[in-house]
């Protein structure tokens, strides 16, 4: 019973050497100690061994404040850091710049190629409206050439076996899709014009 | 009996709490700014905190060149991660916990390269020789307290060395540690009564010319609480 008192104080006392205790806990186990003298000779080691490492403190590592300044050093890092973070941050939008620039190559492409196409449909459709028995969505596209007898130019249709070919069977309304491939309107006999 | 602890500043204490030098911008503002770009901002805590860094670092390495590039380190760490830094906490006690880790890992590292090197066979195993002078003698007081230091284990090592040789509060171990306060003052209790006993025992081991003084050792014997 007595022992476990004194195992209670010794912890106590470790602190009480390096002042690391409050006044009451304090004031109790000064209390303690002047009453028994196995605690008395603890506490006398352990200011020993504060005092050691008191001089220590006052030894060691010497001449801190005669260093120079890190700043240079990590300034210099830090710039190169705050740099690959731009960079990264630049990088980060890259896939979606990428992609949007992609869309619109595609859009601008597949603009281009259906163009022609809906245009001669339309023109053939207005210019060709009136007595010509062939379906409003097999007219053959006309082209324009120069004639070489008086200066009225000529219409000449393009040949709608080049179109059949691309367009499906029974369509009559056909539209052209994305897999279809406009450019052989521009093969035939014609292809020089 | 341990949570009876003291909680006002302990004298003599730096506090990471204190305002700078010259009563300059809290380092709640400084960090702030950091935030929003100001490199010099972040130079002046660099300043504010590289010698007391360096400090606790040499007392972990003992190596003045490699403590520099140790500091250097921890304040490019602290400014990668200011954006996880939470400002309702104190900046100084989360510097010096990177700062902390950074030295800990150096030493368990080395320790494990040096640790097959000490048991290699090539090491010659010769034993002391009785005529000549015992080595240990040649050793200065901060040399035997290194030693001494280094045959108590890393948590309670680390805990005496923040607060006994580098005078930082318990709560500020605690915050640097991220441990409850309780806790630290249970390991520092330990790590003092360890260290007197290794002390003493080293002491015991050496003829009576050769033991280090300690000024205010002989008036020990007269200086404990018995009025």
């Amino acid at each position: 019973m007595w022992m476990s008192k004194c195992q209670k104080y010794r912890q106590e006392l470790a602190l009480l050497v390096g002042q690391d205790l409050d006044m009451v806990a304090q004031v109790e186990a000064e209390r303690h100690v002047a009453t028994c003298p196995d605690c008395r000779v603890h506490l006398q080691s352990l200011r020993s061994g504060q005092q050691v490492l008191q001089q220590a403190r006052t030894q060691s590592p010497s001449n801190v404040a005669e260093e120079a300044s890190v700043w240079g050093g990590v300034s210099r890092q830090i710039r190169v850091l705050d740099e690959r973070a731009g960079r990264a941050n630049w990088r980060g939008w890259l896939p979606a710049v990428a992609l949007a620039a992609a869309c619109l190559t595609v859009t601008v492409i597949t603009t281009d190629m259906l163009d022609p196409l809906r245009l001669n449909s339309s023109r053939t459709v207005g210019e060709m409206s009136g007595g010509s028995n062939t379906p409003q969505g097999l007219l053959a596209p006309n082209r324009t050439v120069s004639n070489p007898v008086n200066s009225q130019p000529l219409r000449v249709p393009l040949p709608t076996s080049d179109l059949q070919l691309n367009q499906p069977e029974n369509e009559s309304n056909w539209i052209p899709r994305r897999g279809d491939r406009p450019q052989r309107f521009n093969t035939g006999p014609f292809r020089s014009l | 009996m341990i949570n009876r602890i003291r909680t006002m500043s302990e004298p003599g204490t730096q506090s990471l709490e204190s305002p700078p030098p010259g009563g300059g911008v809290s380092d709640a503002r400084l960090v702030e700014a950091v935030r929003k770009g100001d490199h010099d901002a972040f130079g002046e805590l660099v300043k504010r905190y590289e010698g007391r860094l360096m400090s606790v670092l040499l007392r972990f390495v003992r190596d003045r060149e490699l403590a520099r590039d140790l500091s250097q380190e921890t304040f490019l760490r602290v400014y990668e991660r200011l954006e996880q830094f939470d400002p309702s906490r104190r900046f100084g006690p989360w510097l010096f916990r990177i700062g902390v880790n950074l030295g800990l890992d150096y030493m368990r590292r080395r320790k494990r390269r040096l640790w097959p090197l000490l048991f290699s066979e090539s090491r010659s195993e010769t034993p002391p020789d009785p005529a000549s002078a015992d080595p240990r003698t040649q050793l200065d007081l901060e040399q035997e307290v290194r030693f001494v230091l280094e045959q108590i284990p890393e948590h309670y090592r680390t805990v005496l060395v923040l607060r006994d040789l580098e005078n930082f509060s318990s709560s500020e171990i605690a915050a640097i540690l991220n441990r409850k306060e309780a806790t630290i003052r249970w390991r520092l209790a330990e790590a003092r009564t360890r260290f007197e006993q290794i002390w003493r025992r080293r002491q015991a081991e050496r003829s009576p010319e050769d033991r280090i003084a300690v000024p205010g050792d002989s008036e020990e014997e007269t200086d404990h609480v018995d009025e």
